[in-house]
């Protein structure tokens, strides 16, 4: 059980340091999929820090019934979610320091753009970039559920309870992004490889 | 292009991988420590306790600056949907009371920034609302809120709202003196209403001793009176006053005391009657009398007419249905009669008074003509008249079935509307309350919280309910959806509402 973890009951007490081990614990995971939602580092690493603070305020909130990581990846949807419906990214970018912007796609049209090594660049020539393209001009909520379960490889049942939505609606979501992404391809034909 | 699902997640997470070389080097080392740095921030980082007080000043916020952004780019549209909140209009047409709009005595020059924090316009704040002297925009609840040190000079829209508050005035006058024209005529109907059921039971009295009295009197005449002295009324009861109220015929003057017994007898039923009816039935006996001398047509409907107001088309209808309700003499009991006289149906209240009123309406039908026929003086048609006047009574349907063979229902019982317009939060627990212990008892060794969202129509039962969460599509799930479609709340008027609800299953 989550209320099991020391850090946690440290942290729920106040402790930032337990909360920093907390972070480090989750951060790739939280970032990862952040990520895959928002489709850039930038807003990645703004949603990823956001939904930390976010967790840090509700754990008085957190009654550990359900399990520390799933209430936090809950978080960390959700706040990708809000971001990604929101049109504060772009004004996001402008604060950032010249380091971190060196790493920014920008926009979600710009998803797989701004790389810089010679694989990404070659990935950006290729049917990478037109599958990103494509899955984010899906909708945000056909977006969240596909990369939940095609990308984070989570059970319906858990993207049901992340997103609050009957599974019924995760599969119907996922077949639908798929029947859009699937069209959007074949609409832009490419020598995708298999 | 990958045509099985299965090839297009491999693409897809080949895309996202590439994604994942965003991250530069170092950036989780140092994530931690930017996360808490950020925690720091008294602005965000405030501590967890505080979690939802920093989220709704986080939105305020939020909303402000996008607001705020939203009228910089578009004024002149924001100024209609200033306009256009109710607020603005309760400030223009409802103006409180540190601020009423005729306050024109102390009113600001008009070169007074309208603006300005401490001259800020009572009512027409409507025509400020875009922009003040200084280029600060005045917001309408801004406006509301100050009290009105200098008013301005009213404004067209001011005007209006004077107006509008002088017309409010005064339309709440003619409300209170409408009121009061309501409830003096309510009395007035009230009133009339019972002197009208009051005339109309005398008048009833009335047709039924007209129904008995051609029984008698034709037969026998006043001469022969004595022969009924074994069924006459009591002596000596106090005579009425003539029914003169109630439209009747009343040409002779009634007697202080109580006539002879004969006439007196002919009312056994109802035991002490009107003196001056019965002296009416007297008179009516000798004219017919009189008639049948002189071979002059009988006066069948003499003793309708006699109960008949002028004008009257109910005490007509009372007289008919007094005429089938008398019940036959020769079915009397002997005896002394009742001292209390025979209850009389109310024509208005019973379904048979329309009934009659239409038989009297119509002489031609059969019915009517038999029921009037029983009140014919035609000699034998005494107890003959007034047994076919019973079968005709049972014969007739009531109207309720009348109206029922036409195809005409009755009108359905009211149902009492329900006060509530939606549902509370009182009342979601109750019902939700209800089958709280239906639903825990679902429990099946997996702990944790069952989400529903339900969906209730006006009726207060549940249409819609679906478990989410980590219990969604399992048999717990289905068996928690079964105990809450279960749950009964009060109805209301309005849509159907859907809200969320947990239960925690535990052992």
């Amino acid at each position: 059980m989550a209320d099991e973890d020391p850090d946690l009951d440290r942290a729920r007490q106040g402790d930032r340091d337990a909360f920093g081990r907390l972070v480090r614990r989750h951060q790739r995971r939280v970032y990862g999929a952040v990520l895959h939602i928002l489709g850039n580092h930038a807003d990645a690493d703004d949603a990823t820090q956001e939904a930390f603070v976010r967790a840090y305020r509700g754990l008085g909130a957190f009654d550990g019934r359900a399990d520390f990581s799933t209430w936090l990846y809950r978080i960390a949807v959700n706040t990708a979610l809000n971001a990604l419906r929101s049109g504060k990214r772009g004004a996001a970018l402008q604060q950032r320091s010249g380091a971190e912007a060196a790493h920014v796609g920008g926009r979600p049209e710009a998803l797989g753009q701004g790389a810089h090594s010679p694989l990404q660049h070659a990935a950006d020539a290729g049917e990478v970039v037109r599958v990103l393209d494509a899955v984010a001009q899906l909708s945000p909520a056909l977006r969240v559920t596909l990369v939940l379960a095609t990308v984070e490889e989570l059970p319906h049942k858990q993207i049901a309870e992340i997103l609050e939505i009957p599974e019924g609606t995760v599969a119907w979501r996922i077949n639908e992004a798929r029947r859009l992404l699937k069209l959007r391809l074949i609409a832009e034909p490419t020598t995708l490889a298999k | 292009m990958p045509d099985d699902p299965d090839d297009l997640d491999a693409v897809l997470r080949r895309a996202m991988a590439s994604l994942d070389r965003q991250a530069p080097p170092g950036y989780f080392e140092a994530l931690p420590a930017r996360t808490l740095a950020r925690l720091d921030d008294p602005a965000i980082g405030a501590p967890p306790g505080d979690a939802g007080l920093q989220d709704i000043r986080d939105l305020a916020s939020e909303t402000r600056a996008r607001l705020s952004s939203q009228r910089a780019a578009q004024p002149g549209a924001l100024l209609d949907d200033d306009t256009a909140t109710s607020s603005v209009w309760k400030a223009v047409a409802l103006p409180g009371p540190t601020r009423t709009a005729p306050r024109l005595d102390d009113a600001a020059p008009e070169d007074a920034p309208h603006a300005s924090a401490t001259s800020a316009p009572p009512v027409g704040a409507v025509s400020q609302l875009s922009t003040g002297a200084a280029g600060a925009r005045v917001r309408p609840s801004t406006a509301v809120s100050q009290p009105a040190r200098a008013a301005p000079p009213l404004s067209p829209t001011a005007e209006r709202a004077a107006d509008s508050s002088a017309s409010t005035h005064a339309s709440t006058v003619r409300r209170g003196r409408r009121a009061v024209w309501v409830a003096v005529a309510g009395g007035l109907a009230a009133a009339g209403a019972v002197g009208y059921l009051a005339i109309g039971s005398r008048a009833t009295e009335r047709a039924e001793m007209a129904l008995t009295e051609p029984r008698v009197a034709p037969d026998h005449g006043p001469d022969h009176g004595p022969d009924h002295g074994s069924i006459a009324g009591p002596a000596g009861q106090p005579a009425r006053p003539p029914l003169i109220a109630s439209g009747g015929v009343a040409p002779v003057p009634p007697p202080a005391t109580a006539p002879a017994a004969p006439y007196a007898s002919a009312l056994p039923a109802v035991g002490s009657r009107d003196v001056s009816t019965q002296s009416d039935a007297v008179l009516r006996a000798d004219r017919r009398n009189k008639d049948s001398a002189t071979g002059a047509p009988p006066r069948s409907s003499e003793s309708q007419r006699a109960a008949t107001p002028p004008g009257g088309r109910s005490t007509g209808g009372t007289a008919a249905i007094a005429l089938r309700k008398a019940p036959p003499t020769a079915k009397r009991p002997a005896g002394p009669p009742p001292s209390k006289p025979a209850p009389v149906t109310d024509p208005l209240a019973s379904g048979a008074g329309a009934v009659g009123a239409f038989d009297n309406a119509r002489p031609s039908d059969p019915a009517a003509g038999s029921a009037a026929g029983s009140a014919s003086p035609s000699p034998g048609a005494g107890s003959a008249g007034a047994t076919a006047a019973q079968h005709e009574k049972e014969a007739q349907p009531s109207l309720d079935q009348l109206l029922g063979e036409s195809g005409v229902k009755p009108p359905a019982p009211v149902k009492p509307r329900p006060s509530r317009t939606s549902l509370s939060t009182d009342d979601i627990k109750r019902g939700m309350t209800g089958v709280a212990g239906k639903a825990k008892a679902c429990f099946a060794g997996t702990q944790g919280l069952a989400s529903l969202r339900l969906t209730v129509a006006p009726s207060g039962r549940v249409v819609k309910v679906a478990v989410t969460g980590m219990f969604a599509g399992s048999p717990t799930g289905a068996c928690v959806e079964r105990a809450a479609g279960a749950a009964r709340f009060p109805a209301w008027d309005g849509g159907p509402q859907s809200f969320n609800y947990s239960y925690l299953l535990s052992d």
